[in-house]
């Protein structure tokens, strides 16, 4: 029954792995303004579309 | 190509900011209505950033006042006023966040944070969407706050400093997430625990054959840690206080519990015994955070503790030895010489020096009437001056100006003692302990007779079944939802207990000016000979060059394109000379056209007179309005309430109130703030809950005194002083649902608590019994949870529908 335990310890770090991911992107303050992100996301950087331009 | 102006026949939309003009200045093809417009498009294509006009239409702020902004933020160049500004400052690299009200649209947000590519200087910007807060960071070598303050305004996002910016204690706390971190933790043990757990409650009694059980137990052991020694913290933290005030909060029970389940599945586990409660423990904890995230939702456009010095200006300019320097606001001393530009907010109280004064004093009163006022007359701190620049001999410090000092001794007086919960479900949480203990005392009683070895396990489980954790939940969950529901009706209360509060209500008092009339859109009428379509865009375009309030109105009510005016001349608070093509328009006071002798208006209200080419035409009549619907509303309110209206102008509108409140209301005319202040005061020591509405720092202190202060605004960024709640304008007639709201809301706790005890008597059937295993308390309580939840999302959102409100 050892692969249960394998199983478990590996279901808890996929699961910490997440709460890892949550606990950086609510100190980095991404839960903070939810608005202006979703405008920035839209906004196309320009420079790199250029540079690509010219490469073709 | 150059631009080139032309008129046109037909009105264009400006291609910056949306004005309709006939007035047009064409640059590559594009319409525009003023240079100011067209200078932001340039600088913007010559910097590859018209990708702003693909986002929204129109998107642009329309440019007023591009001169003199240089002069507007000399105080940023003061070293110590800076020093307060910086968030971050290291070296050359310095960090500011910019207030810029005008955000408002995805357009703004592009603009703004490629403002790097515009001004040479800047390393970074970043917008804060919701707080309207640009915080930029650039080199103190190569460039200066005073600099991007004037590429910003020049952009049309001028800058807002206040005083509060400055004010020693009141630098901003950057906003905590710590309770977010606490939910995701609790949230990732309570899942994996249950997870866990599972293999215990379906092994129905088989034996542990393959010797899993300790290793399970071990992890959820584990997992548990982190739930009581950082996400229930909060609780730890509340508790304690109201031990050290020796006050009984929900939170001491709600602790006591935690402690207990604690302890008893910590000695199961030990003992082997059994599998412990860990997983109720971490579900509860869990939920309650969720409660009371949920319910301390705060409105990040709002401050409630708002005070005078958010409104004032940073600094002052002061007059010395021939020559203008910047002075911070708190340095200003006695006879200093001010001087007052147009558009600034006098900061102290002065005697007016040089100079024709208009002063609005709107912020002060209500009043949007402007003040005229001549050398040597009294000038009150709060109020604007509109026109040209005057001189004010300062008689006064900031701190001991009218205003202010009216301000500051209300603080004083009004030391209210912060509350956390209502009486009732203080009482509520009472009673529930109480009845708890003797509860677990009459089964400790019962067992020891019977059965001795069962005590320990009977009380346990009944004070860790029935912890006060669902009253708590009811409360938070329901007060939560009202509030986002109000909210999303215009009414913004300050926190949960002041909803309740309106149940104690039993006085409301109205204040006139700007609370139940509008300062905005008064009602015009205009007499006289008719107008042709002609003369009126002539007379639009006229107003339109004014910054009068009243001049803005007539414009706004004539409602006509732009037609360009060739020459004007400005007479601050006195009117205002125009040429267009061919005619010359006048519009002002009677006084100013010399007409006083021949006109005679019995009215009341604000006369603008017109004058075209040299001819009176007619005036136009501003009054100020009564907000509509008001009788619906006094109606329903006067059955519940006694209703007082306080009036700091004269009697003169009686008639137009009279038609509005029924017979039986008080009308008190002439009323100075501080005699406001102590009608409401009187009230209220005469056991009365008064409910005060009000609007201005002239009511502050009336919204003070009030059991219930709630600030009447047009604008939610605006000052509110002192006030428990904060309504929209436009919102007054919903008044009486409101009210109605705040008893649903109690009706639904009490339901909701009725839903939780019938869990919990279930739970202690099997508690005493002394049989309560972890499954079953594993599956009352997420159900109980759940179960309220639900109850009071749906009984929310059908009261507001019951009462026809925005869901």
């Amino acid at each position: 029954m050892s692969v249960v335990i394998v199983l478990m310890v590996l279901s808890i770090l996929v699961a910490g792995s997440f709460l890892v991911a949550f606990l950086w992107s609510a100190k980095t303050g991404q839960f903070d303004d939810p608005d202006a992100d979703a405008f920035r996301i839209l906004i196309e950087d320009v420079q790199e579309k250029e540079i690509k331009n010219q490469i073709k | 190509m150059k631009e080139k102006v032309e008129m046109s026949n037909e009105v264009v939309v400006c291609y910056h900011c949306g004005a309709r003009t006939k007035h047009v200045i064409v640059f590559e093809s594009l319409d525009f209505c003023c240079n100011g417009c067209l200078s932001v498009y340039q600088i913007l294509e010559k910097n590859n950033l018209c990708q702003y006009y693909n986002f929204n239409e129109t998107p642009g702020q329309t440019i007023e006042n591009i001169e003199n902004i240089d002069s507007k933020f000399g105080f940023l160049d003061d070293e110590n006023v800076l020093q307060k500004i910086y968030t971050f400052k290291q070296g050359t690299q310095a960090h500011i966040a910019f207030y810029l009200p005008q955000v408002h649209c995805s357009s703004c947000l592009y603009l703004l944070e490629n403002l790097y590519k515009l001004h040479f200087g800047v390393n970074s910007a970043k917008l804060n969407f919701s707080k309207k807060e640009l915080i930029v960071a650039f080199d103190t070598d190569v460039t200066s706050a005073r600099k991007i303050a004037n590429v910003l305004t020049k952009l049309g996002y001028e800058p807002y400093f206040s005083l509060s910016d400055i004010g020693g204690k009141l630098i901003k706390p950057k906003l905590s997430n710590t309770r977010l971190l606490r939910l995701g933790v609790s949230g990732f043990c309570f899942g994996n625990i249950m997870l866990l757990s599972f293999p215990e409650y379906f092994s129905w009694g088989v034996t542990d054959v393959d010797g899993l059980k300790p290793f399970f137990q071990f992890v959820i052991l584990v997992l548990i840690v982190p739930v009581m020694t950082f996400s229930a913290v909060e609780f730890y933290k509340l508790a304690w206080g109201g031990l050290k005030e020796k006050y009984l909060n929900i939170d001491l029970p709600i602790v006591i519990a935690m402690f207990i389940a604690f302890g008893r599945s910590l000695y199961e586990v030990i003992s082997h015994t059994g599998p412990g409660y860990f997983d109720s423990l971490s579900g509860i904890v869990f939920f309650m955070l969720l409660g009371r995230m949920l319910q301390d939702k705060t409105y990040q456009k709002i401050t409630f503790d708002r005070d005078y010095t958010s409104y004032f200006p940073i600094s002052a300019t002061v007059f010395k030895q021939g020559k203008e320097f910047s002075v911070q606001l708190p340095d200003v001393e006695v006879n200093d010489e001010l001087i007052i530009h147009d558009q600034e907010i006098i900061p102290v109280d002065g005697l007016l020096a040089e100079g024709e004064a208009c002063i609005d004093y709107s912020f002060v009163t209500g009043e949007s009437d402007p003040v005229k006022l001549n050398a040597g007359s009294w000038v009150y701190a709060g109020g604007r001056q509109l026109g040209s620049s005057v001189r004010v001999l300062a008689q006064k410090t900031v701190s001991q100006s009218y205003l202010v000092s009216l301000w500051n001794q209300q603080q004083k007086d009004g030391g209210e003692s912060t509350q956390l919960e209502s009486n009732y479900i203080q009482k509520a949480s009472q009673y529930f302990t109480l009845g708890l203990f003797t509860l677990a005392t009459l089964a400790a009683i019962y067992w020891g007779y019977t059965d001795s070895s069962k005590i320990w396990n009977a009380v346990t489980a009944v004070l860790l079944v029935a912890c006060p954790c669902a009253l708590l939940l009811c409360v938070t969950f329901t007060h939560g939802h009202f509030l986002s529901l109000l909210a999303k009706n215009g009414f913004y209360l300050k926190g949960p207990m002041s909803l309740d509060k309106m149940n104690t209500i039993k006085h409301i008092v109205f204040d006139k000016t700007g609370t139940l009339t509008q300062s905005k859109n008064p009602s015009i009428v205009y007499e006289g000979q008719k107008l042709t379509s002609d003369e009126l865009d002539l007379v639009a375009a006229i107003a339109n060059e004014s910054i009068h309030p009243h001049a803005r109105e007539i414009s706004k009510f004539l409602d006509r394109a732009k037609l360009g005016v060739a020459e004007v001349m400005n007479f601050p608070g006195q009117g205002i000379k125009g040429i267009i093509g061919n005619h010359v328009v006048e519009l002002g006071s009677k006084e100013f056209l010399q007409i006083a002798n021949q006109l005679e208006v019995t009215e009341k209200g604000s006369l603008i007179c017109v004058k075209i080419d040299g001819k009176f035409k007619g005036y136009f009549l501003l009054k100020s309005a009564l907000r509509p619907n008001l009788m619906l509303l006094m109606q329903e309110l006067e059955s519940q309430f006694k209703l007082t209206v306080l009036s700091g102008d004269n009697n003169s509108e009686k008639s137009l109130l009279k038609g509005v409140f029924p017979n039986n209301t008080n009308m008190i005319f002439n009323q100075k703030p501080l005699d406001k202040r102590d009608f409401v005061a009187t009230l209220e020591s005469a056991d009365c809950a008064t409910m005060m509405v009000g609007d201005g720092l002239n009511d502050a202190g009336a919204l003070m005194s009030s059991s219930f202060g709630l600030a009447i605004t047009d604008d939610v960024s605006y000052f509110s002083p002192g006030s428990d709640a904060i309504l929209l304008g436009d919102q007054l007639p919903q008044l009486g649902a409101f009210f109605k709201m705040s008893q649903k809301m109690r009706k639904i706790i009490w339901w909701s608590f009725a839903i939780s005890i019938a869990y919990n008597v279930v739970g202690l059937f099997f508690a005493v019994r002394a049989e309560l295993n972890p499954m079953i308390a594993a599956i009352l309580m997420p159900a109980s949870s759940i179960t309220i939840v639900l109850f009071t999302w749906i009984a929310s959102i059908i009261s507001a529908k019951m009462l026809k409100l925005k869901i």
